[in-house]
């Protein structure tokens, strides 16, 4: 039984570090990144209140808006993340992240995203 | 005989040129660890990389001052700094969270109010600590570039002006606020470095919150020409305001 249940914890501990949310796996946490690269538009709360948003002409979307954010997919978001806004037919104010993040990172942030909205995509 | 007397003094004669140079420099460094400045500047090449240490930094790197700024412009804010990033070294550190728009609290001004004599003499300290790597000459200053194709790379595709401040004319400061000033940085930094910076910012900072583009060579030329253009002093802003 003792056993089984050591197997089971080494299985799960493993799929853990390679799908869990808020490991350290991609070096940095998905809410780490979030602060680092995203909070200076979308902001601290992801509400879309960044520190740069006083002189922008579209205002940074808010993370937090679970009804505008069900209406994206999370493909969308994936690739409004890794290639900016243009990608998805928004604005260019939203920059592409690929250069910066890796793969793993971005479809963390995606996850990341869907925490803040409590929602998932369509 | 003759000719090894003759080059021995020719050998003297330049040393004794280049001496106080030399003198400067090492009163520079002098200034630099009477002042501690390596409290808050990152003086050996330690590169932040992770999220953590970008956080603990408190002022910006200058293992690599001699290639990204201007002699000039590091010997008048050594006597009187000026505010480059309005929400200090990393925005994290300053910034708190806000209903219509987080607000920045107050970040400290870089401490040094260092004597004329004395700001010289560390400026050309510090434009001896250069990245013996980034490639120079690249950027040639006055030359012809088309400025309004530079401008739509800027404002519209890049959007630079979403997290750096510029000047929209007559002294009108206008963008972002977590990346340095910009409307100032033909006056600050050096044309190579700004050109070597906006292709690969992860290469001078690794967690710079910039992100990456690949564009062609002549598009980053293009753009390091029209930063190089902006040239709006401290002066000039309080002047329009």
């Amino acid at each position: 039984m003792i056993k089984k249940i050591i197997i089971l914890s080494a299985i799960l501990s493993i799929f853990m570090a390679f799908t869990g949310r808020s490991t350290d796996v991609f070096g940095e946490t998905s809410g780490d990144n979030y602060k680092l690269y995203c909070a200076q538009c979308h902001g601290l709360k992801g509400n879309g209140s960044g520190i740069n948003k006083g002189d922008m002409s579209v205002a940074p979307k808010n993370h937090t808006d679970t009804i505008e954010m069900s209406r994206l997919k999370d493909t969308d978001l994936y690739e409004a993340i890794a290639h900016g806004g243009v990608a998805v037919g928004k604005s260019a104010l939203m920059p592409p992240w690929n250069g910066v993040m890796t793969d793993a990172e971005i479809r963390e942030m995606v996850a990341y995203l869907r925490d803040l909205c409590h929602c998932k995509g369509e | 005989m003759k000719i090894v007397k003759t080059s021995l003094l020719m050998t003297l004669f330049s040393l004794w040129l280049t001496a106080p140079q030399i003198s400067m420099a090492a009163d520079g460094k002098t200034v630099i660890e009477q002042n501690r400045c390596a409290g808050c500047h990152e003086m050996n090449g330690g590169k932040a990389r992770t999220i953590a240490e970008v956080l603990s930094k408190k002022a910006p790197d200058l293992f690599y001052a001699g290639s990204k700024f201007q002699e000039k412009f590091l010997t008048e804010f050594l006597q009187r700094p000026v505010r480059i990033r309005p929400a200090g070294t990393v925005f994290l550190n300053y910034t708190a969270p806000g209903t219509e728009i987080d607000q920045i609290q107050e970040p400290p001004l870089c401490a040094s109010r260092l004597s004329g004599e004395e700001a010289v003499a560390t400026a050309q300290y510090l434009m001896t600590l250069k990245d013996p790597d980034m490639p120079t000459g690249l950027y040639k200053p006055g030359a012809e570039f088309a400025k309004a194709n530079a401008k739509m790379i800027f404002y519209k595709s890049g959007a630079c002006n979403a997290c750096h401040q510029v000047d929209m004319g007559n002294g009108d400061i206008k963008g972002g606020v977590s990346a340095p000033t910009l409307y100032d940085a033909g006056n600050r930094l050096n044309g190579d470095w700004v050109l070597s910076y906006i292709k690969d910012p992860q290469h001078w900072d690794p967690k710079a919150w910039m992100p990456k583009r690949e564009l062609p060579d002549n598009t980053w030329q293009l753009l390091t020409n029209f930063l190089m253009t902006m040239k709006t002093s401290g002066e000039m802003r309080k002047a329009e305001k």
